[in-house]
């Protein structure tokens, strides 16, 4: 039984030894970043049964609950945290050999303290924690960023704007509640949040939506994200886009399901959700850069995660965090695979990209695996999540919901089939830039997308659970604050 | 062998077969054959044995146990057998026609996961194994028509599957609304719970649940994607999509109307002459599909797009005569949905040679090619009489019957347009002939031979089998009388060569006899009479001109031009416009959107955060 | 069996024979109405002779194959059509099969003449079959309205239901169907004013332009067995049929004698305006009696 604090310690630890390494060998920092991320997943396969029995709670210093920090991995954490592992392993493979990066040490580290990051945002249980945790993610994201010369600066000053404002009222939001309540542990916020007056909760959840939601895809705060996931690099835009957002909607759907259960927010939700989706989708169907469509399809993709979410019935949440880890694997297969298209056709145009399938087959059926997921075809991953998605839904009687959320989906088929068509069935017009072609991630990811989809019940057994428990609060208290 | 067998040997053979056709050039069209010879054997076996057990795949989700049920019936057993019949058929006709086509590799695994989702479709038992084999389908026909050859292929198949799409999403939502309500998927459960329901609710669900169903087989107002998809679809494909992939939509129809059997429901609600309300504008519909498809068809200078509107037309004779939900319709759709698959691929299949040697698909640009191709004129020949319905052929007896049910009701507007179909069918079908087949051959066209054998192989057995159904209807009434027991509905009388309709009995082997004996005559008196000399093509009357230029002396374009000029203002307003004007209006809101938010402004990003939470502290969240 | 072969050749030659004789008469009325003397009425015949003893070109088999088909199917339409009380086979379900046999014959020589490579003879045929579309719909919802009010779609069936007494026959039970069918009746021909495809003044006779000797022949006896057809075929549905050949044959006579007439003092309908003249007030009129019958 490993401690798991190690999950967060372990990057940490290595993001700063990397200059070291970077002088005794150019290519030790790939190969310590990709070690990291495989002791990881080590770390939560030994750990994983015992946590599905029930939650692990470790507290900081030996302190106890509520003075210290602690690490809170129930289940729907213990799947985020499975997903964040794969996924962080798979780019981190990627990154070996095939990135244009390989040999910058900077990148490792910085791509270090993000995984470090995410993992903390998933397991805290602590709002100030959590706070720390965001920073150190947006911060590392930012320079991950200006990896891309050309505009790289300009997509990470919006980045840094939209950032600064959100961190502001995200302070605001923890300063209120330590006033009101006297601790920052998450616990006893969640059991104290019915003696605050009603009207400062509903500012205070106010305001922590608008500080984590910028950091989980909804628009109109999510604008940068077109901008600064299509000016990264490939593995940065899929670890921001797949594993950035998962976190910071995991982290909302704590906020609002856990410490603030407020079911008259949930409409509200609902409806920012529902506009987000729409917009979303219709401006990614604009798109002609490949890059700028995925990250649009991304913010339209989470934000149709917070209105299932939000709809509050057992079917819808697990539909939508199925949804949400789905989206997860997809979005990393797609941007993968978008980046190599990129790298070979020289251009970011999807209109350049005819005919390349036939010169490079396996990316190109990976590209289409992924949207295909996304659409939801049968025997896919996606499919299941959407069947999901509408039975949810439908459930709890949210019909012009599934209308919207099919509307979109249909939008959705719109500008991915565009870009299928064109590098499958097109004319070539462009001349080919050679690649490294790297086969295994993404070999390994469309496994992964069928295993789930003949196999659902790999995920749906634990989270029927994850469900479970985030209906039920006072579990939750009880388990933090009853090992006391 | 297990009835989900059959659904998934072809889907898994296509993707083993498709790396072997790396290596070996014509690997996969011979596998796909072999493949489908096999099932097609396998599933002949099985007529008769209405009595296998169903067959159950367990799936934990929505947490509760959710079966996926495999079923046979004789509905199904007659949708399985045509399925693989059509396919083996085209497999053996792509052998060899596929010779210089680059996405041959591709065409054949998308075709047989087409086939193993349409036995899918077709053998399920409960709507949700139904809606997931659809969607497949609907997918993998997508890939498929794509891959044509033609620029035009890509727009036309995005719109036939963003349509589709749309249908399938209603249903998806309408099964879904059910099964919270009951729990389960399964076909009988379904009904029972919808006549339960008010009767407005009921029909609402129904209306969305049909919806793919009639979209799929192409019936007004969902027509649209049907030509373009035909006419740019790879060659071999289009006669697979006539033929088959409309009457899935079919059976969609008849699943839903009478084996569920939802049609007790409509009974209820308000009705028209002893029609529930939704079967008479179904069948309207059908009415108007069919006089629509055939002015639109007589209309066209591209042999394929004319073959494809005469499809729509088709289909429409279909509904129709299913809609008005008698004995004698139910067997006269039925009789038709088997023949028309006969002899629709029969003239998609000689298109295809005449394609595969002249290389285009434009009548006036053809001509004389009987002396060339005799095998596939006959082919053509013999389908074009079977589908302007003229006896001994198998068309006229289908259609003969669903005369004698919409006669035998009194319906004057559906008999008068099925009637005008079928004349008009004569216009359009001898289009083709004359043009293509007959008149003078031009000069670049010296050279073509006949297609090779294995392309003529379908042909043959196509025609042997129109000539069959002809003269013994017999044998495809036992297989309908069953589907009807099957169905709650009376089944018609016959026997062998003869079939009771309402008003008469039809005896086909007394009409073929006398037949051969009228031509018999005719050939005596031929032949006693002087022989005559053979002259070439280009010595006709010519009023004493010289004609040296075949081409000016072949009358092919625009070959009905008068006939034209009567709906020439009723073609122009087409219904493909209303909805691409729909499409393009939430394009243009997209492009609003972009334009208003998305500026490239961080200043205008953080005005647009501040503005956010203020109009959501106002909206309710604070105050 | 023998009987059954020997009433077969001898109905189809007596059909040949009547039906030359009629449109020899045809020939004498109209140019008796033209001022002229015409030809003896039995000039058909001598026409059809010589034709057989001339040599003929062929354009190929399906030159041979058409004029066959043609032939052939004319001959078997005339088996199901009751000429007096001699039908050759009486089932039920007649009227929809002797329709569609009249286009077997149609077909067959639609094929022949474009079989022969000249344009004149293509444009023949597509106008031909125009026409054939503008006819049909207003007889067809005549002929649903006589099933319908007779309720077996069998001749011989529509027959019976006149026999008692002029009183019961169709004329006077469904006028305007009747009045109907003789306009059709007109198309149907291919008398003026709906002779289009034919006009010999414009397409050269259209589709028989390059037919010639035995193939012109053929050509001739198939008209001679339409005229018998068709005019029986009104006479069955519409004049209450005959027990008494003799009567049977007046009746016909009068009826060709009446389309002879108005075909010969009317001009030549453009084929689209034909097409349109049948859709408009025939058209409305027959619907206008089916819904009487019907309701």
């Amino acid at each position: 039984m490993v401690n798991l604090i190690l999950i967060i310690a372990l990057p940490l630890l290595a993001a700063f030894l990397i200059p070291l390494f970077n002088y005794i060998n150019k290519k030790l920092p790939s190969i310590v970043v990709f070690l990291t991320t495989a002791i990881n997943l080590l770390i939560i396969i030994l750990n994983y049964n015992q946590i599905i029995l029930e939650p692990v709670i470790i507290e900081l210093g030996n302190w106890q609950a509520p003075f210290a920090i602690n690490i809170y991995v129930g289940t729907l954490e213990l799947i985020s945290i499975t997903v964040i592992s794969i996924i962080s392993l798979i780019i981190a493979f990627y990154n070996l050999n095939h990135s244009n990066f390989s040999s910058e040490s900077k990148f490792h580290t910085l791509y270090s303290i993000i995984i470090a990051g995410i993992y903390g945002i998933v397991m805290t249980g602590d709002i100030f924690n959590l706070f720390v945790f965001i920073e150190i993610t947006t911060v590392a994201a930012y320079g991950l960023t200006t990896f891309n010369k050309d505009k790289g600066y300009e997509a990470a000053i919006k980045y840094i704007i939209i950032g600064s404002i959100s961190s502001v009222f995200l302070l605001m939001a923890i300063g209120f509640t330590y006033s009101a309540v006297g601790s920052l542990n998450m616990a006893v916020i969640a059991a104290a949040s019915n003696l605050i007056n009603p009207g400062l909760v509903r500012i205070i959840s106010l305001l922590f939506f608008v500080g984590i939601a910028f950091e989980a895809g909804i628009l109109p705060l999510s604008i940068w994200v077109p901008d600064v996931h299509s000016i990264a690099p490939s593995a940065v835009s899929s670890t921001l886009s797949g594993l950035v957002f998962l976190a910071g909607i995991t982290a909302l759907i704590k906020i609002f399901f856990n410490l603030f259960a407020d079911p008259s927010l949930y409409v509200f939700l609902m409806i920012i959700g529902a506009i987000s989706l729409i917009i979303g989708e219709l401006i990614a169907y604009q798109q002609d850069d490949i890059k700028r469509m995925l990250a649009y399809s991304s913010i339209a993709q989470m934000s149709l995660v917070l209105t299932i979410i939000s709809v509050g019935t057992k079917y819808a949440i697990s539909g939508g965090l199925f949804q949400l880890f789905n989206h997860a694997i997809l979005k990393t297969l797609l941007f993968l695979t978008a980046g190599l298209m990129i790298k070979y056709a020289g251009s970011r145009n999807i209109s350049d990209f005819g005919g390349i399938a036939k010169k490079i087959p396996l990316i190109a059926v990976g590209f289409s695996v992924g949207s295909l997921g996304i659409l939801g075809v049968p025997f896919f991953n996606g499919f299941v999540s959407k069947i999901m998605i509408v039975n949810g839904s439908l459930n709890a009687g949210e019909y012009i919901l599934t209308f919207l959320v099919l509307f979109a989906t249909v939008i959705e088929m719109a500008y991915y089939l565009k870009v299928i068509q064109t590098i499958f069935f097109g004319k070539i017009s462009i001349n080919p830039h050679k690649i490294v072609k790297s086969y295994v991630p993404i070999i390994v990811l469309i496994t992964v997308v069928f295993l789930l989809g003949i196999y659902p019940e790999l995920i749906t057994k634990p989270l029927n659970q994850a469900t479970g428990e985030l209906l039920s609060r006072s579990d939750y208290i009880s388990n933090v604050l009853g090992g006391m | 062998m297990s009835l989900f067998y059959y659904t998934f040997i072809p889907i898994v053979i296509a993707f083993i077969a498709y790396f072997l056709n790396k290596k070996i050039k014509l690997s996969l069209a011979i596998l796909n054959s072999v493949v489908f010879a096999y099932l097609f054997y396998q599933i002949s076996r099985l007529y008769n044995q209405w009595n296998i057990p169903h067959e159950t795949i367990s799936y934990y989700m929505f947490d509760r146990e959710i079966q996926l049920i495999f079923q046979l019936t004789p509905l199904s057993w007659l949708f399985i057998f045509m399925t693989t019949g059509a396919g083996l058929l085209i497999a053996i006709f792509t052998i060899k026609s596929q010779q210089e086509y680059v996405l041959r590799s591709s065409f054949h695994l998308n075709f047989a996961i087409l086939i193993g989702s349409i036995l899918g479709v077709v053998l399920a038992g409960d709507f949700l194994t139904l809606f997931i084999f659809w969607e497949i389908m609907t997918w993998s026909s997508f890939f498929l028509i794509s891959s044509g050859e033609k620029k035009a292929a890509q727009k036309a198949s995005y719109r036939y599957i963003i349509l589709s799409t749309i249908g399938a999403y209603l249903m998806v939502t309408a099964l879904f609304i059910i099964y919270n309500q009951i729990h389960t998927f399964g076909y009988n459960q379904v009904a029972a719970h919808l006549s339960g329901l008010p009767i407005t609710e009921s029909i609402i669900l129904i209306i969305m649940l049909a919806i793919p169903f009639i979209i799929k087989a192409g019936v007004f107002p969902f027509h649209v994607w049907v030509n373009g998809a035909h006419s740019n679809a790879p060659k071999e494909f289009s006669p697979f999509l006539s033929g088959l992939m409309l009457k899935v939509g079919i059976y969609g129809v008849i699943l839903l109307l009478y084996f569920v059997p939802l049609y007790n429901i409509l009974k209820e609600s308000v009705n028209y002459r002893g029609l529930p309300i939704f079967n008479y504008i179904l069948a309207i519909f059908g009415c108007i599909t069919v006089i629509t498809g055939t002015i639109l068809a007589i209309r066209q200078e591209d042999v394929k797009r004319l073959v494809a509107f005469s499809s729509i037309s088709q289909m429409g004779y279909i509904i129709m005569a299913l809609a008005i939900s008698t004995p004698l319709g139910f067997t006269g759709g039925l009789l038709h949905l088997m023949n028309h698959m006969i002899f629709k691929t029969t003239i998609f299949l000689s298109i295809a040679a005449v394609i595969y040697r002249t290389k285009t698909t434009k009548m006036s640009e053809m001509g004389g090619l009987i002396f060339k191709m005799p095998v596939t004129f006959t082919a053509y020949l013999i389908a074009i009489i079977a589908l302007a319905g003229i006896p001994p052929t198998n068309g006229f007896i289908s259609k003969w019957v669903i005369y004698q049910a919409l006669i035998d009701k009194g319906y004057i507007f559906l008999s008068v347009a099925a009637f005008f179909g079928s004349i008009g069918s004569f216009m359009y079908v001898f289009k083709p002939l004359s043009t293509i087949f007959l008149g003078q051959l031009k000069p670049e066209h010296e050279n073509i031979k006949e297609v090779p054998f294995l392309m003529q192989l379908p042909m043959f057995v196509l025609m042997a089998l129109i000539l069959l159904f002809g003269i013994l209807p017999g044998l495809q009434m036992n297989l309908i009388n069953q589907i009807s027991q099957l169905l709650n509905i009376q089944p018609v009388g016959f026997t062998l060569y003869s079939i009771t309709g309402a008003f008469g009995k039809w005896n086909s082997l007394v009409i073929f006899s006398l037949f051969v004996g009228g031509f018999l005559l005719a050939f005596i008196i031929f032949i006693s009479a002087k022989k005559s000399k053979q002259v070439g093509l280009m010595d006709t009357y010519t009023s004493g001109e010289y004609m040296d230029d075949p081409e000016a002396y072949h009358y092919a374009y625009q070959y009905f031009r008068p006939f034209d000029r009567v709906f020439d203002s009723f073609a122009a307003r087409s219904l493909t416009v209303i909805y691409d004007t729909f499409a393009q209006n939430i394009v243009k809101l997209g492009n609003l959107f972009r334009k208003s938010i998305v500026t490239g402004n961080g200043q205008t990003y953080a005005f647009y955060m501040v503005l956010f939470i203020v109009i959501l502290a106002f909206a309710g969240w604070i105050i | 069996m023998i009987l059954n072969i020997f009433g077969f050749l001898l109905m189809a030659f007596s059909a040949m024979a009547l039906g030359l004789l009629f449109i020899g008469i045809a020939r004498k009325v109209v140019a008796r109405v033209q001022k002229r003397i015409g030809p003896p009425f039995y000039q058909a015949y001598l026409d059809v002779f010589k034709l057989f003893t001339k040599n003929s070109i062929t354009h190929g088999f399906i030159f041979d194959f058409g004029a066959i088909m043609a032939f052939g199917g004319m001959i078997t339409t005339l088996f199901f059509v009751p000429v007096g009380p001699f039908v050759l086979y009486g089932m039920n379900g007649t009227l929809l099969l002797v329709i569609y046999l009249m286009a077997v014959a149609y077909l067959g020589m639609a094929m022949a003449t474009v079989g022969s490579g000249n344009p004149l003879a293509s444009v023949g045929i597509s106008r031909a079959l125009t026409q054939m579309l503008g006819y049909e719909l207003p007889f067809i919802v005549v002929l649903l309205t006589l099933i319908y009010s007779s309720n077996t779609s069998s001749i011989i069936g529509i027959v019976q239901t006149q026999q008692s007494g002029f009183m019961n026959w169709n004329l006077i039970n469904i006028p305007i169907g009747t009045a109907i069918a003789f306009v059709t009746l007109l198309g149907l021909m291919g008398k003026k004013p709906f002779d289009a495809p034919i006009a010999p003044s414009e397409i050269a006779s259209g589709p028989v332009v390059e037919h010639g000797g035995k193939y012109l022949a053929f050509i001739m006896l198939q008209h001679a067995v339409s005229v018998v057809v068709k005019t029986a075929l009104f006479v069955d549905l519409f004049l209450g049929g005959g027990n008494n050949i003799f009567i049977f044959i007046v009746k016909m006579l009068i009826v060709w004698l009446l389309v002879t007439l108005i075909g010969s003092i009317f001009p030549r309908f453009k084929v689209e305006e034909g097409v349109l003249f049948y859709w408009r007030w025939p058209l409305i009129a027959a619907l206008l009696q089916a819904v009487i019958i019907i309701f």
